[in-house]
């Protein structure tokens, strides 16, 4: 038979007329709902057998702290010991992030290495953007004034999700709550800032073995 | 000495972490195109949402079973294909489409409605394979991983989904797409690993 009025292969029209054109996909795994899967999966026991069941996927509590800081929550941290000093300095660190958020690592010098940004910086604002959609949980935007960059990024300023970190509900991860016009040193990766021995309020010591650590 | 502290009971080892990169680099390899065969072939956003969940919670559990070479894609089809025929094994089937569906407008091209004709024509078999091909982009082996079978006989079906596909194109090529009544409907495959999901309309 002739296919009067369509000409071309086939398969090729097929192709054409995937229905999943007509609808928004992700193309990578940068979004908000991607981050807040990887955040909810990743917390999960290895030894669970349930299957995730929800009743709105992307609305639960839970899903806020997974956004918050979707690394913060891995990078929560443990034990960070730094310089020679015998006198212990106790900064302390809250855990009561609920969710996944309690799941914490060790803090190595290898890991904070590897992340994307470490700087010296002064939060300079924060915006808040509510949730929307199916993302039903705010992000924390906070804007820091750079003095001096460890590893990665470039110009004089940078925006990270700080997440709980600015929630006033929070309990402060880098020794006290990310506060407007404070000076911290902060690493962070994806986008999101990392807490807990991966980050502080200023510190002159620490400052130092970032600044030895990375070659600066 | 500065030192942060928590208990032990929060902390994970570095060994945790380890596993939490190797599964950040399969899911975001595998995420984007997870998330769209399965938003081809389910019956809502939602449901695409949930079933999307289960095949990396899956996945997260398995992680020691996933390929570490290119047949982890593969792998992820497998299951979501699996994880697909056993959500609508126990679901309603009277469920009606999401309404981002419904709020397309039906393609400018007139040959979309006969396109999706032709493809409901095939047999259900003919279709999976045609359109895990041509819609999810996988090859022959691919597809051998994803249904369980032979790479051979992969091949052997694809070909002949294709050809059966043309022949149900030729049919409907003697209509000028002109003259076709666009209805704004999208049909996609109705069955999946042998499950039949029922009328997949979305209008």
């Amino acid at each position: 038979m002739s296919r009067q009025g369509f000409e071309g292969d086939p398969i090729e029209q097929l192709r054409r007329a995937d229905p999943l054109n007509r609808l928004e996909v992700p193309n990578d795994t940068s979004g908000a709902k991607a981050r807040a899967l990887f955040q909810e999966v990743t917390s999960m026991d290895v030894m669970e057998q349930e299957p995730i069941r929800r009743q709105r996927a992307w609305a639960r509590p839970v899903a806020f702290a997974a956004s918050a800081v979707a690394v913060v929550a891995m990078a929560v941290g443990a034990y960070a010991v730094f310089g020679q000093n015998e006198t212990p300095e106790e900064i302390v660190v809250g855990a009561a992030l609920g969710g996944g958020a309690q799941m914490c690592i060790q803090y190595e010098d290898a890991i904070l290495l590897g992340l994307d940004v470490a700087f010296d910086g002064t939060l300079v604002s924060v915006e808040t953007i509510p949730g929307s959609g199916d993302i039903d949980f705010p992000q924390n935007l906070a804007t820091f004034e750079v003095h001096e960059w460890f590893k990665g990024g470039e110009g004089d300023t940078i925006t990270l999700d700080a997440g709980i970190l600015v929630d006033d509900g929070s309990i402060a991860l880098v020794g006290t709550q990310l506060e407007m016009g404070e000076r911290y040193l902060i690493s962070g990766e994806d986008g999101f800032v990392w807490a807990c021995g991966y980050s502080y309020s200023y510190d002159t010591e620490v400052a130092q073995h970032w600044a030895e650590l990375f070659g600066g | 000495m500065l030192r942060t502290q928590i208990g032990v009971s929060d902390t994970i080892s570095a060994a945790q972490f380890e596993r939490v990169e190797r599964f950040r680099a399969l899911y975001d390899a595998a995420y984007p195109r997870i998330v769209a065969y399965v938003a081809r072939r389910a019956r809502s956003m939602s449901d695409s949402d949930d079933i999307v969940a289960e095949v990396f919670a899956t996945a997260w559990r398995r992680l020691d079973d996933i390929p570490t070479d290119e047949r982890s894609t593969p792998w992820f089809f497998g299951v979501a294909r699996r994880t697909l025929a056993n959500h609508y094994r126990s679901a309603d089937r009277r469920s009606r489409l999401h309404d981002r569906l419904r709020e397309q407008p039906a393609g400018s091209d007139g040959g979309f409605e006969l396109v999706h004709e032709a493809l409901d024509r095939l047999k259900p078999d003919d279709r999976e394979i045609l359109t895990l091909n041509v819609w999810d982009d996988l090859d022959s082996p691919d597809i051998a991983m994803v249904l369980g079978i032979p790479p051979t006989t992969a091949g052997v079906r694809l070909h002949r989904a294709k050809k059966r596909f043309a022949r149900e194109w030729e049919r409907r090529g003697i209509r000028n797409p002109n003259q076709v009544k666009s209805e704004g409907v999208i049909r996609t495959p109705g069955v999946v690993n042998g499950t039949e999901l029922g009328e997949v309309t979305r209008e």
